[in-house]
């Protein structure tokens, strides 16, 4: 088995074990047979730039180890972070879709395995096979919905250490397992750079600053480098709406 | 809502537009059309509609309920076709969609259109082309949205 970046590359779609529990990969063999024969496999450290929003599209990829962030710049210059990509999902799929530019930059947050294929390749395989363009829909759907709900916290959230102890608390349904100093304490891996999480939370990376600190200072929090630890859930969901 | 069969199809709309004429005639072969009065409720969030709709005239507000309040997404016009996330994922609704004014509707039962689609997979090109229109429609408002949020940050920071 290949690795770079210690990452165990998956060179083969058909017997790779992640398969059916991922929402594009799970097809049938015919279909995984010629995916495995258009792909191109690659393995990119944290930080590369799949996709630059406003270009053309080459073709899409899918991502398949680790996560990535989707990215838009406005005309005057503020970033905000769309989304995170999980594993199994394809990326650039809207631009190979409709031929029209990249919608968002994407960037790999971890070094990370995607496997490309060509805006031709790709068009002609959702073509033949079915149960491909069932997925393909079956993604659109699901990215429109993250989107809606993206948008309902947003209308939703009437300040930012609201929307700030939002994003904890959906950080919070994947635990780390690590030993706690106490049973309701809930340690999550925060990658996340506070200018990123300003970027997420459409505000600055100073307001962040001051509201962790006044989280911290309160008891509700600790973070030690990138393990974070939420000591005090309830007074989090006490400032969610929802 | 008035409805009586009508099989001339073959209308302008995001979908058909993309579809071949002879996959085309296999759906309006199914069409009913359907005149809605202004205030109308044409599909709400929660609920899977059971028709694909098309607008023909007349327009349309798309919404999103989030609790107490309702976020304006968008007004569409003739061409726009509703129902197909329902489709391809059997999933409700996540907007709610309400008549401005009368419109005329072609309505499509989902489970005809996905006889159609079985016979014709190529389909799913033309419905990922709709579906991609509409989730830039979505994250063009969550952009607008989020950078009008981070605009008014410094006078949100106290919460």
């Amino acid at each position: 088995m290949s690795s770079a970046y210690n990452l165990h590359i998956i060179e083969n779609c058909l017997t790779c074990i992640h398969r059916e529990n991922r929402l594009f990969c799970n097809l049938p063999k015919e279909a995984l047979d010629a995916l495995q024969n258009m792909k191109a496999t690659s393995v990119y450290p944290k930080g590369a730039l799949l996709c630059l929003e406003g270009r053309a599209p080459r073709g899409a990829f899918i991502l398949c180890t680790r996560r990535a962030k989707l990215s838009t710049t406005s005309a005057d210059g503020k970033t905000i972070i769309l989304r995170f990509a999980e594993p199994g999902e394809v990326l650039g799929l809207t631009a190979v879709v409709s031929n029209t530019p990249y919608e968002a930059t994407v960037e790999t947050l971890e070094p990370s395995q995607a496997n490309f294929i060509s805006q031709q390749d790709f068009l002609r395989f959702l073509q033949e096979y079915s149960d491909v363009g069932m997925k393909v829909a079956q993604q659109l759907t699901h990215n429109c919905k993250c989107a809606y709900d993206e948008v309902r916290s947003l209308g939703l959230s009437n300040s930012v250490r609201e929307k700030i102890a939002k994003l904890l608390l959906d950080w919070a349904q994947h635990p780390l397992e690590l030993p706690k100093k106490k049973p309701d304490e809930i340690a999550l891996r925060v990658t996340l750079t506070q200018e990123e999480i300003a970027q997420l939370a459409g505000t600055s990376r100073e307001t962040v600053s001051r509201v962790l600190g006044d989280f911290k200072s309160k008891g509700w929090i600790r973070i030690k480098g990138a393990t974070w630890h939420i000591l005090n859930k309830p007074a989090l969901q006490k400032l969610v709406t929802i | 809502m008035n409805n009586h069969n009508d099989h001339t199809g073959q209308s302008s709309n995001e979908l058909y537009d993309r579809l071949s004429p002879d996959i085309r005639a296999k759906l309006s072969a199914h069409e009913q059309t359907s005149t809605v009065p202004a205030g109308e409720r044409l599909i709400s969030h929660r609920e899977c509609p059971r028709h694909l709709m098309i607008v023909n005239s007349g327009s349309v507000e798309i919404s999103l309920p989030t609790g107490k309040r309702i976020v304006p997404v968008a007004v569409a016009a003739k061409g726009k076709v509703f129902g197909l996330r329902t489709l391809v994922s059997g999933s409700p609704a996540e907007i709610d969609v309400t008549a401005l004014e009368e419109c005329e509707l072609t309505l499509l039962p989902i489970s005809d259109v996905l006889e159609v689609l079985k016979q014709h997979p190529q389909m799913f090109l033309a419905i990922a082309q709709v579906l991609s229109a509409d989730l830039k429609m979505v994250e063009a408002v969550l952009r607008q949205r989020t950078l009008s949020m981070a605009r008014r940050s410094p006078a949100l920071a106290a919460g």
